[in-house]
């Protein structure tokens, strides 16, 4: 019995990629079809890490800005630092010195000559030292002034904590519906594609409906036909997914140098996300795309074989 | 070897293709079924492959009653009943020699034995050199001789021929009948459907007339009367 099973297996691979060989133009047709479905459905995917990213790196912009006094000791600003940084709800101190301060604002300015020239006209320095400090979570933000309201520091000049409380409920607003959105989009996006994908597979087994009705005729039963439908299907997936990824990926490459332009400042790989994420995003892609075109051909074959 | 006994077949809506049909043929019998287009021929053949389900009557195909036969039996009774078609309905992604063996595939046949028995089969109908040419590739009653060897190849007890030779010029179509003759003498039970008075006349054997369903005529040694 186990013979026979396995021998059952084995012709139903062989007519499979006999299928797969002798309907070439039509194999090419629907190989292609599912490679743009794919490389459509990552395209998508990669709009939204970028506008996920973009936003998050909107978010890390908003720091706090602690200005020092003029003559404040560089030991005692490093053991201020020190102190911020183990604060928990910390996630980056930086100290800007006053000299760099200066030299930050002259290249800033460097188009402006009538700024340069009100600078050199003070003949001093007139910026302080300032230690900016990022918060691990934006939505802590009040919790980490009030920390630092209770900070207690010779040194401390001024404490600059305009609350952007409105600033960030905007930003926390715009996200939401940047997301709402693109949830809605990609919804329609991926049942399209997934509705090309699946009647793609249905009309190829269309062109094979007189065949499988002969094959029923002969007295091949239900399985006997369906099985090298399914296992074409499955080759199909392999077979566009693989090209997809080969695609898709110097698509990636030649994308990210524009994005390392747009994300200046905030550390973004768009290539390096998706190799952390192969196998989760590849794998998820691989097994809805097979059963699309599983549950396609099963119903297709169906359809034809009832003689 | 089959029998059908006060058979009914309607097409909805209300088209009668059979009418309280009684037939028996006997094993080994060659049996012509004549009348005009539209009179039921194929509607016969198509009961007796579970193609159509009769409305009333009962139909016995040697021991089996295959009336009332379950959608997954119908591949095991066709596995046992060779059909041929005026259309041939060969694979036409296959060769020649893959369409006779497919029929022994679907019925679980070892390799080895496949390889050994279709280049034989092939070879009773002449198509020894031409086994790995495609349908397209070969002539209509090449076509029509490895239909023919398909349905033979598993050795089944009844050969069904519906308008075998409705595509075929008339060397090709006496070529074929001589096949179904050979076949017959061999012990197949053969019911050939025709509508080719030539045909029937010079076969002398047994002739049943079909007219608006009805069995008009049964003769032992018959002749086209319509």
């Amino acid at each position: 019995m186990f013979t026979g099973f396995f021998i059952s297996a084995l012709r139903a691979v062989k007519f499979s990629l006999q299928d797969i060989a002798r309907n070439f133009w039509l194999s090419i047709v629907t190989i292609t079809i599912l490679v743009l479905a794919l490389f459509s459905i990552n395209i998508l995917l990669s709009v939204k890490i970028i506008s996920k990213s973009a936003i998050d790196s909107v978010r890390e912009k908003i720091d706090i800005n602690l200005y020092l006094k003029t003559d404040a000791p560089e030991d005692e600003i490093m053991a201020l630092r020190a102190q911020l940084s183990n604060l928990g709800l910390v996630k980056e101190v930086t100290y800007i010195s006053k000299t760099d301060a200066l030299e930050a604002f002259k290249e800033q300015h460097r188009n402006n000559p009538e700024v340069l020239m009100a600078l050199r006209e003070l003949n001093s320095n007139p910026f302080t030292p300032t230690l900016v400090i990022k918060p691990k979570n934006v939505e802590q933000y009040e919790e980490l002034i009030n920390s630092l309201n209770r900070l207690q520091s010779d040194i401390i000049e001024s404490k600059n904590f305009s609350n952007p409380k409105e600033m960030l409920n905007k930003i926390n607003s715009i996200a939401e519906k940047v997301n709402q959105a693109g949830i809605f989009v990609s919804l329609i996006f991926v049942v399209i594609t997934i509705l090309v994908v699946y009647n793609s597979i249905r009309v190829a087994i269309y062109t094979h409906q007189r065949e499988i009705r002969i094959m029923r005729l002969v007295g091949a039963s239900h399985w006997f036909i369906r099985a090298p439908y399914l296992i074409s299907s499955f080759v199909y997936t392999i077979i566009g997914l693989t090209l997809a990824i080969l695609l898709f990926y110097p698509f990636l490459s030649l994308l990210q140098p524009y994005l390392e332009v747009f994300f200046s400042g905030y550390n973004f790989n768009i290539v390096t996300y998706f190799n952390q994420n192969f196998n989760k995003i590849f794998g998820l892609e691989f097994l809805v795309a097979s059963l699309i075109n599983i549950v396609a051909s099963f119903v297709a074959v169906r359809k034809y074989s009832k003689v | 070897m089959i029998r059908l006994s006060n058979v009914t077949k309607i097409y909805p809506p209300d088209v009668r293709a059979l009418y309280k049909v009684n037939l028996h043929i006997k094993p080994g019998e060659f049996v012509s079924v004549v009348g005009q287009s539209g009179t039921g021929k194929t509607t016969i053949i198509k009961s007796l492959i579970g193609e159509e389900k009769i409305n009333e009557g009962k139909i016995m195909v040697g021991d089996w009653d295959i009336t009332d036969i379950k959608k997954n039996e119908i591949p095991v009774l066709r596995r046992q009943i060779g059909v041929i078609f005026q259309d041939f309905k060969l694979l036409p992604k296959k060769t020649l020699r893959e369409n006779v063996a497919f029929a022994l595939q679907v019925c679980g046949q070892m390799p080895k034995k496949i390889h050994t028995i279709v280049p034989q089969v092939l070879k009773v109908v002449g198509l020894e050199n031409k086994m790995h040419r495609y349908p397209h590739e070969v002539s209509g009653g090449e076509q029509q001789r490895a239909a023919i060897a398909r349905s033979l190849v598993h050795r089944p007890k009844i050969l069904l021929a519906d308008e075998p030779t409705g595509n075929l010029d008339s060397i090709n179509a006496e070529e074929i009948i001589e096949m179904l003759l050979r076949i017959n003498k061999f012990g197949t039970t053969v019911v050939l459907v025709t509508h080719n008075r030539e045909i029937v006349n010079r076969l002398k054997k047994r002739v049943i007339t079909i007219e608006n369903g009805i069995i008009v005529g049964d003769q032992s040694v018959g002749r086209y009367m319509l």
